[in-house]
């Protein structure tokens, strides 16, 4: 019964995970940069939430519809602004920009906000849902309903629209791309636009699940980083399943052994993934039905 | 090239083989069981339709990707899996499609990188000596001090090439060196191709521009869906009637 | 690199590196001297070294990361490394730390290249992340070290408080190190080996295939890098008699390693001398000046992104141009007036 209710929690866990990874793994595909200012957006996603929550009341699973522009604009402004100044430039370039804008973002929040642990908790914090013998936080499973639905959205808008088309276009070859008229500069905009609203909308997500501070936001880059290379870039079944490992493998970790090391496990999970299948999981597969 | 030229310097020894080179990727197979035998001193060139295979078997020559079946001898030395840096220090160097020149070196300092690791240890002086001559060789040693981000297109392959031959290979292996270069830029690729080759470098070259590739080239191998399909001199393959059909199809030949 | 090697190359080689070990020389025999000079200067001594250590740690993060163009976002772990090898040492058996100097280096080495030797494989941008992943699981395997492995060596949160020791001696080890770390890197920056790792910084690829043995020549800068860092970490034990995991192995230490060489100029000589001068003057005034613990990332984030944009090369960029201009004044003044 605890491995049941281990892969339940895990699979929960794993739809904030997949959704502050996707925006990692989209603006990668489309612009080939790693955004290290993921896991600050998150954290400023988590605080507008607690703002929201604090003065206005707005529930944060509401607050993920009010965050989402807000961020998306935040993500264009940041590109337009600082990202592409540096298009072209050696990767690390693009790096050392990001994680000053990174440095930027956590040492603001530490500002206005203090170095303070924060929790947003609604009255419905505590309720659970039982299923037979198996208890399921209700937060949980809402946090995971919504990460689903943002996903499918987010699929949805890349399959169908145009814009949406030319992102994934442009993540498989941009120099075609640019050879038949799409404008990548604006396509590259509107991409790191997603990538900041998706990172944004998984902070507000995150409130209800963990307690947070301005610098959480190492981990959850570590974590992020490990799902994008376990799951292979730009897909989003790699990056469900994933999730799904990452999250399973700190649930076991912290029901067979010391929970302190918890945070070990993305990192020992990153290197056994670089050493043993460079690729992924999308690669390994291939090659096991090749 | 006469005839006269050609003899003198291809010889009979095969300084470079494959024997059933395949490679796969997934259920694709990029390279399928290719065969071929390069002369000491001879140019080789590599020809087919888009999707051939020719890259893929390039890269599996200068150790980019791993044959997934098949062998690859350099001098009768199995290289078929070796890193790139092994092949070249054995004496296989190539050039990239893209031309990747280090943008923020100068073009002594880029040629000078192959120089001083391509082949044995230099003394400093030395490396510098051999470097310049690349840069004459190569009709560079004007831009000896340019950085290689700021030059044009022709000469950044131009020291590609220089950087490629810095390393004192007995294979040299040109991917597309004419390709985007204006007629009078192409000429000129064309007569150092030559006045490489005279110096007794072996030469297996990938070309789009057709007039480089048949002018220049000793024999020609065609690939089409990875296959081999054809191989012998400029005239027997422009003849051949598999060549012509990979080319344009069934209907021109009809 | 541009400015930089295009200026550095206008002297004949042998010059221009004579005249920046004289330079070192000369910086370091003043330093020592302080102590000599005047016994009592103690703010003095403990400012020059805390310069000549942020300058060693930022010098041996240079060659990896500016050199080699492997960022990376946790050396601190090999900082720390050196410092707990030295302290631990010191602790259990009594050794002299200045005598385990080099053990703690060589333990930072060998354990950068166990780190570093997964990651270090792969192109891109997974050495830079994994890096922040080394730093964070090193700080925790530090917190954690007693519990785990039952014994009682690094003491966990608690710290370790270590004997006294006279801080003049380690200000003398300190110059020698900090000469040592400058003498390295410019060996470095004129060798066949920094050449290669040039190579490696513009383009992994094309180094590869022209003979580079683009992943050896990484991870050996990469131990260079460790070693040197946690050289300075075996000072700090000796300097500051007390270690916790958080000042050694906290990120704040592994942003203050990256910023120093990038806003000093990555991948020159003198640019993390530059940002570890600016960085130490910095940080020793900010508590005085500032309440606030967070202003300063907030302003050194800011000046991250600047440089990146404006001015790649940090201060030794900006130096080269102003020196650059200066020289155009000077040849140009005799063509107006004749």
């Amino acid at each position: 019964m605890r491995l049941v209710e281990a892969l339940i929690s895990a699979l929960l866990v794993a739809g904030l995970y997949a959704t502050m990874s996707y925006g990692l793994a989209l603006i990668y595909g489309v612009m080939k940069i790693i955004n290290l200012a993921n896991a600050g957006t998150m954290m400023l996603g988590a605080f507008t939430t607690f703002v929201l929550w604090q003065t206005f009341g707005v529930d944060p699973l509401l607050s993920v519809l009010i965050v989402a522009p807000i961020f998306f604009v935040l993500g264009v402004i940041i590109e337009a602004a600082f990202v592409r100044r540096v298009a072209g430039s050696a990767p690390i370039i693009s790096l050392l920009l990001l994680f000053g804008v990174w440095l930027i973002m956590q040492s603001a929040a530490s500002l206005q906000f203090g170095g303070d642990v924060r929790a947003v908790r609604p009255v419905y914090v505590q309720d659970v849902i039982r299923v037979g013998e198996i208890t399921i936080a209700y937060t949980r499973l809402a946090v995971f309903l919504a990460g689903a639905i943002i996903l499918v959205a987010l699929e949805l808008f890349l399959r169908n629209s145009f814009l949406g088309r030319a992102i994934r276009a442009l993540a498989q070859d941009r120099e075609a791309c640019a050879l038949s008229g799409i404008d990548t500069r604006r396509v590259s905009m509107v991409a790191f636009g997603l990538g900041t609203a998706l990172a944004g909308m998984a902070g507000c997500l995150l409130t209800l699940v963990f307690p947070f501070d301005p610098d959480f936001g190492r981990l959850f880059q570590l974590k992020s980083f490990t799902i994008i290379v376990l799951g292979g870039l730009e897909s989003i079944p790699g990056i469900a399943v994933a999730s799904f490992v990452l999250a399973l493998a700190e649930n076991l970790t912290v029901t067979l052994s010391k929970p302190a090391l918890e945070n070990l496990v993305s990192f020992v999970l990153l290197v056994v993934v670089l050493v043993v299948m460079p690729g992924g999981l999308a690669a390994l597969v291939r090659r096991r039905l090749a | 090239m006469s005839e006269e030229a050609r003899g003198r310097h291809a010889s009979e020894e095969v300084i470079l083989s494959g024997q059933g080179v395949t490679r796969r990727f997934g259920g694709l197979v990029a390279v399928n069981g290719v065969d071929f035998e390069i002369r000491r001193g001879e140019i080789f060139g590599l020809i087919g339709p888009n999707g051939a295979g020719k890259t893929t078997l390039f890269r599996l020559l200068s150790g980019v990707y791993a044959p997934s079946a098949g062998s690859i001898k350099l001098r009768g030395r199995e290289i078929g899996g070796k890193k790139p840096h092994e092949i070249c220090a054995l004496g296989l160097v190539t050039t990239h499609q893209i031309v990747k020149p280090f943008g923020e070196m100068s073009c002594r300092r880029n040629v000078l990188v192959g120089v001083q690791y391509g082949r044995r240890r230099l003394r400093r002086a030395a490396a510098e000596t051999e470097a310049d001559r690349l840069l004459e060789l190569t009709e560079l040693a004007p831009h000896a001090d340019t950085l290689g981000k700021a030059l044009t297109l022709a000469r950044r392959k131009r020291v590609e090439v220089a950087r490629a031959l810095a390393t004192g290979p007995d294979v040299l292996l040109l991917d597309e060196v004419a390709a985007g270069l204006n007629p009078t830029e192409s000429a000129r690729i064309v007569e150092l191709i030559r006045r490489i080759r005279d110096s007794g470098v072996t030469i297996v070259m990938v070309e789009h521009v057709m007039k480089a590739i048949m002018s220049l080239s000793d024999r020609i191998m065609v690939m089409d869906l990875g296959k081999r399909i054809a191989l012998g001199t400029p005239e027997e393959v422009a003849r051949d009637e598999r060549v012509v059909k990979a080319y344009f199809g069934e209907r021109a030949v009809a | 690199m541009t400015a930089v090697v295009a200026s550095a190359e206008r002297l004949p080689r042998r010059a221009r590196i004579w005249g920046q070990v004289a330079i070192v020389l000369l910086i370091g025999a003043a330093i020592a001297l302080i102590p000599v000079l005047d016994e009592r200067s103690f703010n003095l001594q403990r400012l020059t070294f805390f310069l000549l250590w942020y300058a060693t740690l930022a010098t041996g993060w240079n060659i990896i990361g500016g050199y080699a163009g492997q960022i990376s976002f946790g050396h601190a772990a090999f900082l720390g490394m050196g410092a707990y090898t030295t302290g631990v040492i010191w602790f259990t058996t009594k050794t002299d730390p200045l005598l385990t100097v080099p053990i703690a280096g060589a333990a930072a080495a060998l354990y950068s290249v166990l780190v570093g030797a997964p990651t270090l494989r792969l192109r891109g941008p997974y050495f830079a992340i994994a890096t922040i992943g080394i730093g964070e699981a090193t700080r925790l395997l530090a917190v954690n070290f007693d519990d785990i492995f039952g014994v009682t060596l690094t003491h966990g949160v608690t710290g370790l408080s270590l004997p006294n020791y006279d801080p003049v001696i380690v200000h003398y080890a300190m110059v020698a190190l900090f000469v040592i770390a400058m003498l390295v890197t410019i060996w470095v920056r004129g060798s066949r080996f920094g050449l290669g790792l040039f190579s490696i910084n513009m383009d992994t690829d094309a180094a590869e295939t022209v003979g580079v043995p683009t992943a050896r020549l990484k991870i050996t800068a990469l131990a260079l890098s460790a070693f040197l860092c946690g050289a300075a970490g075996a000072l700090y034990a000796a300097r500051q008699q007390f270690l916790d995991p958080g000042s050694m192995f906290g990120f704040d230490r592994s942003i203050a390693l990256v910023l120093m060489p990038v806003v000093g100029g990555l991948g020159t000589v003198w640019g993390p001398v530059f940002g570890a001068v600016l960085y130490s003057v910095v940080q020793d005034q900010i508590q005085s000046l500032v309440r606030n613990p967070y202003l300063p990332t907030l302003i050194y984030g800011v000046l991250l992104v600047l440089i990146v944009i404006f001015e790649p090369l940090g201060i030794a960029g900006l130096l080269s141009r102003a020196s650059d201009s200066a020289r155009s004044l000077v040849r140009r003044r005799p063509e107006n007036v004749t």
